[in-house]
């Protein structure tokens, strides 16, 4: 009996004692890669909402630009409006592949166009917080 | 009649030694589980202790930290940069990467050797994306220069 309790101790603390690294690596991992997609998801919009000025002679913000009509991302690079970005390029860092779900909200004078870029909430990286971009409208 | 009480004696015996042979009671098992768990909270610092496990965890952690930051340092000088990024500014070395910045050079430490993997343009103008290679991981990301 003394000897099935140590033993079954022993076991058990040896598994105890690789479960932190079992447990936190991957998650950590899967954090560090989803608030890396996140960030390169706001620069890829960033870059998206902007366009060649002739006059100025380089590529400014542009207000005009309705990068989520309805509050959903257009990703079609047929469309003449909305984000001109080919789809797996969006997949890839703005959308599951990547952990991230992105949702574009209008404050209340319609000024402004402020988008969520937040973390799957299927996946472990849910509890992450979201980024923030706004653009004047 | 002496072989007849032999067998006897033998099947009695038998019988005796069956009955004794019991199962443990779910107290005992209970009982058996409780003291083993004590024993593995007790014996459970010195094993992790034995195995090094926090401080692998802290090395994990510190080497993710190193890339975190390597990546954004990347990305607020590729964000500042006048010319193209992939265009030698930014190399692997043996114990991290250099950056040609415009200030100067700048090298981002590591500790593995780090590649290049990928830097291109992709998407909408002034968008790279990169991808850096540690001790044969892949790291990549987006960044978008801002001067053009």
């Amino acid at each position: 009996m003394i000897v099935t309790i140590v033993v079954l101790g022993i076991a058990m603390a040896a598994l105890a004692s690789f479960y932190p690294l079992l447990a936190q690596l991957p998650d950590a991992e899967k954090a560090e890669r989803a608030a890396r997609n996140a960030e390169s998801c706001a620069e890829l919009i960033i870059a998206a909402s902007r366009h060649y000025d002739e006059d100025e002679g380089r590529l400014l913000f542009d207000p005009q630009k309705d990068l989520f009509p309805m509050g959903v991302p257009l990703v079609n690079p047929d469309e003449d409006d909305g984000i001109y970005v080919d789809k797996d390029l969006w997949g890839y860092f703005c959308a599951e592949d990547g952990m991230i779900e992105v949702v574009a909200m209008e404050d209340e004078g319609e000024e402004k166009v402020i988008i969520e870029i937040g973390y799957d909430s299927a996946s472990t990286v849910s509890g992450l917080d979201p980024l923030y971009l706004g653009f004047d409208r | 009649m002496r072989a007849r009480v032999l067998r006897a004696m033998t099947h009695n015996t038998g019988v005796k030694r069956m009955s004794r042979q019991r199962g443990l009671t779910l107290w005992e098992l209970i009982i058996v589980l409780v003291l083993a768990g004590i024993v593995a909270v007790m014996a459970a610092q010195p094993f992790s202790a034995l195995f090094n496990v926090s401080i692998t965890l802290e090395d994990e952690l510190d080497a993710k930290a190193d890339i975190a930051y390597a990546v954004q340092r990347i990305r607020q000088e590729v964000r500042r940069m006048d010319g193209d990024p992939c265009n030698g500014a930014i190399n692997g070395t043996d114990d991290g990467i250099e950056l040609e910045t415009r200030d100067g050079p700048v090298f981002l430490y590591i500790g593995e050797e780090t590649k290049i993997k990928t830097c291109e343009p992709r998407g909408p103008d002034g968008f790279y994306e990169i991808v850096i290679e540690v001790d044969g991981k892949s790291y990549d990301f987006g960044v978008t220069r801002r001067v053009l």
